[in-house]
């Protein structure tokens, strides 16, 4: 799909011009927005179809509630973020366990000439498995926090917690990551500096 | 006080920060089809907001029933009616009263005028002409 032709405009003034009738609005937040929301669900369940099925909805919600948005409250991104997040925790509830830890992507064998590339995707399936054994919670504060670059306060806005909640269930998740990779620093080629 | 090292693999820190590097790195990315789904359903959202669904064609008499105002206008008027057609046999019989119009003799003759000034013989030459 083609790029954002629109990377000057904020989300908020968009999803105006989507609820105004502007159909390369709608183009431009789905290029925008959907893979945000999709990073998300893919990161707590674990599963793509599932993730791809919970981002879908989550958009789906954006687009419905579009005419009714009140400009200022909460940023696009941060609401799409707390829906992803509730829709998440509802599957994960319904399926009764953690993240499917057999639906964590296994690194491929080597292929010649991609032994870089190969690390780096096996530290970052480490890391996947690693995260699908923390609790929901945990999981969830530690993805939006290391892996989508939010800060605190929205964190706590997205988890509808207090900011030192949010710090708690980030300092617990980093310590079981920890432990849970420690193991595997010197095979992933992280000790070897 | 020295600066941490930032590639020193022992620090638990650093070293679980290398791990969240390849994680970015590794971010699931859309496929085309996916994208295609959800853009698809914006435009529909949008449509159905531009052109929502006509109402069902009203036939002829809930047409007629809604011009008059539902029921309500319906029975006002039928009231009306009959109401205009007593006052004519009243104004024909010179009684005034509807009381006095049905304690009249059956045998009396009675002349119902629902059209006044109506001409017998007109009528006669459009049915001969039909």
């Amino acid at each position: 799909m083609a790029l954002d032709l629109r990377s000057d405009v904020p989300d908020e003034a968009l999803l105006v011009l989507y609820a105004n009738g502007d159909p390369e609005a709608a183009r431009t937040l789905t290029l925008r927005l959907a893979p945000l929301a999709l990073r998300l669900a893919a990161r707590m369940l674990g599963d793509r179809t599932e993730a791809e099925d919970v981002a879908q909805e989550a958009m789906l919600r954006l687009w419905r509630v579009a005419p009714d948005w009140r400009q200022g409250e909460a940023k696009v991104s941060t609401w799409l973020y707390r829906v992803t997040s509730n829709l998440c925790t509802d599957r994960l509830r319904r399926r009764g366990r953690s993240v499917a830890l057999d639906a964590v992507a296994e690194p491929e064998d080597g292929r010649p000439g991609a032994v870089a590339g190969l690390i780096e995707a096996d530290r970052a399936a480490a890391l996947e498995a690693a995260l699908a054994a923390l609790p929901d919670r945990q999981r969830q504060a530690v993805v939006l926090r290391h892996l989508e670059g939010l800060t605190n306060p929205e964190i706590a806005e997205i988890m509808e917690i207090g900011v030192e909640a949010v710090e708690s269930l980030t300092a617990r998740g980093k310590r079981a990551l920890t432990a849970a990779l420690s193991g595997r620093r010197e095979e992933l080629g992280y000790d070897n500096g | 006080m020295t600066m941490a090292d930032p590639h020193d693999m022992t620090d638990p820190d650093i070293a679980l920060e290398a791990f969240f590097a390849a994680g970015r790195a590794a971010a699931p990315e859309p496929s085309a089809a996916f994208l295609a789904r959800v853009l698809g359903e914006a435009e529909a959202v949008q449509a159905d907001r531009a052109d929502p669904q006509p109402q069902p064609r009203q036939g002829i008499w809930a047409g007629l029933l809604s011009a008059l105002g539902g029921w309500g206008g319906a029975s006002g008027l039928a009231t009306a009616t009959l109401a205009g057609v007593w006052l004519g046999f009243a104004g024909v019989q010179g009684s005034g009263t509807l009381t006095a119009f049905l304690a009249a003799p059956e045998e009396a003759a009675i002349t119902l005028e629902l059209i006044p000034e109506f001409d017998s013989f007109a009528l006669a030459a459009l049915e001969t002409e039909g």
